[in-house]
């Protein structure tokens, strides 16, 4: 039991960030900040994942002269994907707040929830 | 005491990290959330390091630490400030997220200990990757052999998530003014010498190491998207200093919606020449004589085409988080 | 003996930066806390790369990292002086506490 907590800290870490991002998410009032809040729960996941890889006394995934122990590629090509995924996806969130802005003039979720319906602007 | 000094590193950067997760928690204002940010990708790039995951940190600290910092403060205005500048949350969504949090964790009581050699995720494909990748593709860098050959598939499902990205922000933005030059920001910074004759010098190398790691991706940590993020990210240097209307005098706007959609119609035209020449999709072997050379010339040619996407969407984005700046 | 130097570097390095942390924490005003976070970026900086200059294995290892000193030579007064204006800009009241 005494390895138990170098063992699997990594793992609780790895929760503790996917905890603080579903705060931020669910609490906060500012739709950029929400954004942020997503970002650190994907990146939480990514930790899981490659924290799952890793191979004590590994080397990375490069083949060369000599070396023989390698950590798991596979995770590590998992995640390469999400993370660029992760950018896409928060640039059109970000899109998508600036044209809440545009519509109602603010992005604190507790003015627009005041706010009477506006029409959103239409392109002209 | 080798091992020791590898605990404290450890412990030291997953401290730092939850310490920036506890103040982005904390703060309220988008600007400071958004450095907050950069600071927290560039401290879980340090970490993937640590964890031999070296394509993985090289492509977050591209991604994470820059372009999204960057978008963020593109889209901030000064009317953004709240007044409240810091705060804990509510009591409601900690005690949800402790209960989620403690349900996760006894889920972790079952996985394997950090580094254990015996998991069993260690013992179906990685094997044999790791073993064949050397003969059957013949690249030292066995991410790059895997997200290119081994699941090119996946990679052209990224490639086209990346262009649709791009033109839904080319949608969602269309409305706005065309790109003007007189951002107030851009104004100070242009009119600084100082920082232009550095940054103007800079940004050639900039370039030129995008190059480099595109084509060094075979044999380092590098490729097709870590090289697309840099060299946007050169160009969208350009546009800070002055403005984006300089910055789109160098690529015209309709040359970066062509070359943004030819990164994935170049990787489709691989795997559909592959088809032609008798093998299944995306199967390289049959496009040159011997097998290797095949995959060699099918890694660079889709390799090209994910870089050339990447980086016109990271120009378009920029473009369009900047139109209608007054 | 290579190695003792290195490591010699790389704890002069750390140290620095430790000190110009305690630095940015404690000074009162936003500029002096500029100058502080400058020596991280010069002085800091350059410690670790010559420790690690010495510790890699052959000559292109040993490029790259001094290419990385020459580069930071360049950048790193330049993104003060890009912190300094836009304070300016921004009105970063002086010797108040935590402002930007």
């Amino acid at each position: 039991m005494s390895e138990t907590l170098p063992g699997l800290l990594n793992y609780w870490v790895a929760v503790t960030l996917f905890v603080f991002g579903l705060i931020i998410v669910i609490d906060s009032r500012n739709m950029i900040k929400k954004l942020v809040g997503l970002n650190i729960f994907q990146s939480a996941v990514f930790l899981l994942f490659i924290t799952m890889g890793k191979v004590t006394d590994g080397n990375a995934p490069i083949l060369a002269e000599g070396v023989n122990n390698f950590s798991n590629p596979l995770p590590h090509v998992l995640i390469l994907t999400a993370i660029v995924v992760g950018v896409a996806t928060t640039a059109v969130g970000l899109a998508l707040v600036s044209r809440i802005r545009k519509a109602y003039g603010t992005i604190h979720e507790d003015e627009i929830y005041d706010k009477p319906e506006i029409e959103p602007e239409l392109v002209p | 005491m080798g091992q020791l000094i590898n605990v404290v590193m450890d412990l030291g950067l997953l401290a730092m990290l939850v310490i920036s997760a506890l103040m982005i928690i904390r703060n309220h204002s988008p600007l400071t959330v958004a450095i907050l940010s950069g600071i927290y990708s560039l401290v879980i790039c340090t970490l993937f390091v640590i964890m031999d995951a070296v394509d993985v940190a090289f492509t977050e600290a591209a991604v994470g630490a820059s372009i999204s910092t960057v978008l963020i403060m593109a889209v901030v205005k000064p009317g953004d400030e709240p007044v409240l500048k810091a705060s804990w949350p509510s009591a409601a969504s900690v005690f949800l997220g402790i209960a989620t949090g403690l349900l996760l964790v006894y889920g972790t009581f079952d996985m394997p200990w950090y580094g254990d050699p015996s998991a069993p995720i260690h013992h179906h494909l990685a094997p044999r990757f790791l073993g064949q990748s050397g003969t059957e593709i013949g690249i030292p860098n066995v991410v790059t052999s895997v997200l290119s050959s081994y699941r090119g598939y996946d990679t052209l499902g990224e490639v086209v998530v990346i262009f649709t990205a791009g033109t839904a922000v080319l949608i969602l933005l269309a409305g706005d003014l065309p790109v003007e030059d007189k951002s107030r920001v851009v104004v100070q910074l242009a009119s600084n010498s100082i920082i232009k004759t550095i940054l103007i010098r800079i940004i050639p190398l900039v370039i030129l190491f995008a190059l480099y790691v595109q084509f060094h991706g075979d044999y380092g940590p590098g490729g097709g998207f870590q090289a697309g993020v840099i060299f946007g990210a050169g160009l969208i240097t350009h546009g800070l200093l002055s403005g984006s209307g300089k910055m789109l005098e160098v690529i015209n706007e309709k040359w970066v919606t062509i070359g943004m959609a030819s990164g994935v119609l170049i990787y489709g035209f691989v795997g559909v020449a592959a088809l032609l020449l008798g093998g299944e999709f995306l199967n390289y072997s049959v496009l040159a004589e011997s097998s290797t050379t095949g995959q060699h010339v099918g890694i660079l040619i889709i390799e090209i085409g994910v870089g050339v996407t990447v980086a016109f969407t990271m120009i378009s984005l920029f473009a369009s988080f900047n139109r209608g700046r007054p | 003996m290579i190695e003792v130097l290195a490591s010699v570097l790389l704890i002069a390095g750390s140290v620095i930066v430790l000190i110009a942390s305690i630095g940015i924490i404690k000074l009162p005003d936003f500029y002096c806390r500029l100058h502080a976070a400058g020596v991280i970026d010069t002085m800091g900086s350059w410690l670790v790369l010559g420790g690690l200059l010495l510790l890699s294995g052959n000559l292109v290892n040993g490029f790259k990292v001094a290419i990385i000193g020459v580069l930071l030579f360049f950048i790193a007064p330049v993104v003060s002086h890009a912190i300094a204006r836009a304070a300016i800009e921004y009105d970063a009241d002086k010797a108040e506490g935590k402002d930007g």
